[in-house]
């Protein structure tokens, strides 16, 4: 008997670890989870929405970018911005309710429109007074303005991706996708349904050297003061490694390889350091990780380790190989440098309320801690410097300081088609904590594209800001 | 705070909770929103609330004094029954009225079997009898196919000739199983029996795994495994059985279709595929399903009554009734039907180490651990923490096999609760002669030890 009551106790405790598990992973796949389960485009909640007015979307200075109006029938519709230029430069941005574009607004905060988000007030008075369910109104943090700006401002014809965010804060001021679609008319270009800043993986190019710049300073000893040589070519095993135009860059300190973009003295890093030492600067920006971040969903950037051939390791210190990045990821890379080594989590919804215009602000939050301050402060001066003097001075604005780097990524072996021009960068000014990132699909060069792309979307915000 | 106390707070919990829902049924017509607001007075709901309410009062105060059935066992029964009545009833009030009948001849099987229990020393003598009894019982079904399995006997059609009510025997197999098996090992150190224990749980297993019922095949082997081990008290039985199992399902899983879709809905229950109508919609169907109306529910739930999120939900009134429970009620909620849940299997194994008797102490071991495992088998499936098993959730989901097998098991823990209340009264009036005086129990039997 005794040994009955002692297998009695020990099934006790068995059931409470097994029940306790229960519970804690239910609390915990609920509370981090669940506002992706909601959005998920096949959820018949959202394809469904009878007997609910779905809620109004407003850019951050009040623009209404979609509203529910009612119909003759007695129904509800959707009406979208009244001026063409904004439904386009925010259109994959909002989305829709049928889930064409992956998580657009419409859909990933489809709980907040919908009013599966309100209050228990706001739920009582309407199971009590009988009105139809009216959801929540949200206000995004994007100002519609600088996002048609940008929609305009980029090269005519070409595909690509502008991300403006605040890196203080997080908030995403501007987020653009090119080629878009008017979701009023019927005609929509091939491929205009994908956000291309958060949803398309693109080789980041030399813009990954800052990532490696950071490992360097952490992983060698004395990094800031030596001096490497670039002969303008440097053979690994089968992969040489040649400069952009054929340049020469002779002794340079690592800050100059960077504002000068040599490849070759970041590929003998690379060979020095190691994939692991790489690779754990690099998730510590948040590749090879899975984000969950609570307002957009966001592909995930890769810096594959599988293949250890020195040639993909050499290649990889430079972008290039198998590593892949959103754009928004970049622009959070430079975001991070400029916020001191803090990443703040990226936000889209600035306050939901049941009014047209009440409701709090929901607060910022930091996501993570990617660099240390020293580091930081050494990566900003260079990113600053190549500004000044170095291959990113297109984006050189008068009386701000601007930094920034530059990269042409080869989208093919033999160089038959134009490399992808990218820029990311910041301008390191209190009053103006704008963080960039601009990528032009086979525009070319980075430094004569890119760079003056970014510099004239930053002016236009710090002008609509101001 | 006293014992006395405690149950007092839970009773009037309950009771308010039983309340607060009974008025909402009331108004069902309110909390439609985009309707008119009707606020109709539904008489059914009121009686069903009334008599609910009559028996959680009983079955708190009087039905332990007069029976010696355990009172806490009972108040967290009757709450969740509450709850799953009402739950019914706001998907479908004739459902609602069919699980508040069933509660209530369940009630009626709780005592019966307390009864039986209370009387019955051994079966031994009709261990045979028994045997071949519940091998007709798990055979039948096999002859029938309802919902592409071949557990439940159709008796009841509509005109149409389709199927509106079945029976699954291999509920009530679930009694007789914990029944047969405590007592064949109840017995010290005579082997044979231990054999023949092994010889029926192996018997009753073939038979679903014939009957293709994964889910009650998972349970049943479950509560043997539990059961020897409490037996035995030995680890070693428990490792290898857990060990043997795991080894039959990843050769199952190797060799047959019907796990890999589960695993794989599992993984992915979010993962596109083409249908059957050549468009493209979501593989794990089910789980999709149930995830999406969870998470619709958040935190404090949508209110009672609220249908729209989970119409979508396929088996909604039965395997997936937490996900309704969870986006009606809220998650705070769900956990708080998760805690009454852990109580009742606390409070049945502190009954069974209070029991005086082999037999008793293993027939409570193997109802607590059949009520516990099923309840975590179906929840940790519907919040997809591990592959979905198709078993219902106890008192809660639609299905009268299911809600009376599992008044029995309640039945078994009440009359070992009972017996060991007995046994300790005629213990303690022997050694304390005005003990027993002052409460009335002859002292001059002999306590059975």
């Amino acid at each position: 008997m005794r040994r009955m009551r002692r297998a009695a106790g020990f099934l006790s405790a068995m059931f409470a670890v097994m029940y306790l598990c229960l519970g804690v992973y239910f609390a915990y796949s609920v509370t981090v989870y669940s506002d992706r389960w909601f959005a998920d485009p096949a959820n018949p909640n959202i394809l469904h929405t009878d007997g609910v007015i779905p809620g109004s979307v407003y850019d951050r200075n009040g623009i209404a970018l979609a509203r529910s109006v009612k119909t003759d029938d007695g129904g509800y519709t959707r009406v979208y911005a009244d001026n063409t230029d904004v439904r386009r430069a925010v259109s994959q941005l909002l989305g829709d309710t049928r889930g064409q574009v992956a998580n657009g607004v419409e859909s990933f905060m489809a709980a907040y429109l919908l009013g599966y988000r309100a209050g228990l007030t706001t739920r009582l008075t309407q199971l009590f007074s009988g009105e139809p369910r009216r959801g929540d109104n949200i206000r995004l943090t994007i100002d519609a303005m600088l996002c048609v700006y940008a929609a305009k401002r980029f090269p005519s014809g070409k595909s690509g991706a502008v991300v403006v965010l605040n890196y203080k804060t997080g908030e995403i001021l501007a987020m653009v996708s090119l080629p878009n679609y008017d979701p009023n008319s019927a005609k929509h270009a091939a491929g205009s349904y994908y956000n291309r800043a958060t949803n398309v993986l693109y080789p980041p190019g030399s813009l990954f050297k800052l990532i490696t710049y950071a490992a360097a300073l952490k992983e060698i000893d004395g990094a800031t003061a030596r001096v490497f040589d670039c002969e303008g070519r440097y053979s690994v095993d089968n992969l040489t490694v040649v400069e952009a135009r054929g340049a020469k860059h002779g002794k340079v300190t690592l800050a100059q390889a960077l504002e000068q973009s040599c490849n070759v003295v970041f590929a003998q890093l690379a060979l020095e350091m190691g994939y692991s030492a790489i690779e754990r600067q690099a998730r510590a920006f948040g590749f090879n990780d899975t984000v969950l971040f609570r307002d957009l969903v966001v592909k995930d950037s890769k810096y594959p380790t599988s293949s250890q051939t020195r040639d993909d390791l050499a290649q990889s210190a430079y972008g290039q190989g198998r590593v892949e990045a959103t754009p928004l990821e970049m622009a959070l890379v430079a975001a991070t440098i400029a916020n001191n080594g803090v990443m703040m989590e990226p936000k889209l919804l600035d306050r939901a309320s049941p009014t047209e215009t009440g409701g709090l602000p929901v607060g910022s939050s930091v996501y993570r801690k990617a660099l240390d301050e020293t580091r930081s402060m050494i990566l900003k001066e260079a990113m600053l410097s190549a500004v000044r003097t170095g291959t990113a001075s297109g984006a050189a604005i008068k009386g701000y300081q601007v930094a920034g780097k530059t990269g042409s990524a080869e989208v093919s072996s033999d160089k038959s088609v134009p490399t992808h021009a990218w820029f990311t960068g910041f301008i390191d000014d209190p009053s103006f904590p704008l963080a960039i990132c601009v990528l032009v699909e086979g525009g070319g060069s980075g430094s004569s594209v890119a760079a003056p792309l970014a510099r004239d979307i930053l002016r236009e915000a710090i002008r609509l800001s101001e | 705070m006293t014992r006395g106390d405690m149950r007092q707070r839970l009773v009037i919990l309950v009771m308010v909770f039983t309340a607060a829902l009974g008025m909402l049924a009331m108004l069902r017509g309110a909390p439609i929103p985009g309707t008119p607001v009707v606020y109709t007075a539904d008489m059914t709901a009121l009686l069903v609330t009334a008599g609910m309410l009559g028996m959680i009062l009983l079955g708190a105060y009087a039905l332990p004094k007069r029976l010696g059935v355990d009172p806490l066992l009972m108040t967290l029964t009757n709450f969740l029954c509450a709850l799953g009545i009402f739950v019914q009833y706001s998907i479908n009030p004739n459902g609602g009225l069919f699980h508040a009948a069933l509660y209530a001849a369940g009630s009626v099987l709780t005592i019966l079997m307390m009864i039986v229990i209370r009387r019955v020393k051994t079966f031994r003598d009709w261990w045979l009898w028994i045997a071949l009894g519940a091998a007709a019982l798990l055979i039948i079904p096999r002859f029938y196919t309802v919902n592409n399995a071949h557990a439940h006997i159709p008796i009841q059609r509509n005109g149409e000739g389709l199927i509106t009510m079945t029976v699954q025997p291999s509920e009530a197999v679930k009694i007789v199983l914990i029944v047969m098996l405590a007592d064949m090992l109840s017995g010290h150190g005579w082997k044979p029996d231990a054999v023949w224990a092994a010889v029926f749980a192996g018997m009753c297993v073939l038979l679903l795994i014939v009957e293709d019922d994964l889910g009650t095949c998972v349970l049943y082997v479950a509560t043997a495994l539990l059961m020897f081990f409490a037996a035995t008290g030995s680890f070693s039985v428990l490792l290898t059985g857990v060990a043997g199992a795991g080894a039959t399902a990843a050769v199952t899983y190797r060799f047959t279709g019907k796990l890999k879709t589960r695993v794989a809905q599992w993984l992915n229950p979010f993962m596109r595929e083409q249908l059957d109508n050549g468009q493209i919609g979501l593989k794990g169907h089910q789980i999709a399903e149930s995830l999406m109306a969870l998470a619709a529910g958040g935190v404090h739930g949508l209110g009672y009554g609220i249908r729209d999120t989970f119409r979508y939900v396929p088996e909604y009134s039965n395997d997936f009734v937490f996900t309704v429970v969870c986006s009606q009620f809220g998650i705070v909620f769900a956990l708080a039907v998760l805690a009454a849940y852990m109580v009742i299997i606390f409070r049945g194994m502190r009954v069974a180490e209070r029991a005086r008797r082999r037999f008793h102490a293993l027939m409570a071991i193997g109802s607590t651990a059949l009520l516990g495992v099923q309840t975590f088998v179906i929840i940790g499936g519907v919040i997809n923490m591990f592959p979905l098993t198709g078993v219902t959730m106890p008192f809660v989901s639609q299905g009268g096999s299911s809600m009376l097998s599992c008044m029995a098991l309640m039945g078994i823990l009440h009359g070992v609760h009972a017996c060991a209340e007995q046994d300790e009264r005629e213990a303690r009036a022997l050694t304390d002669p005005d003990y027993g005086a002052s409460r009335g129990v002859s002292s001059g039997r002999e306590a059975r030890a």
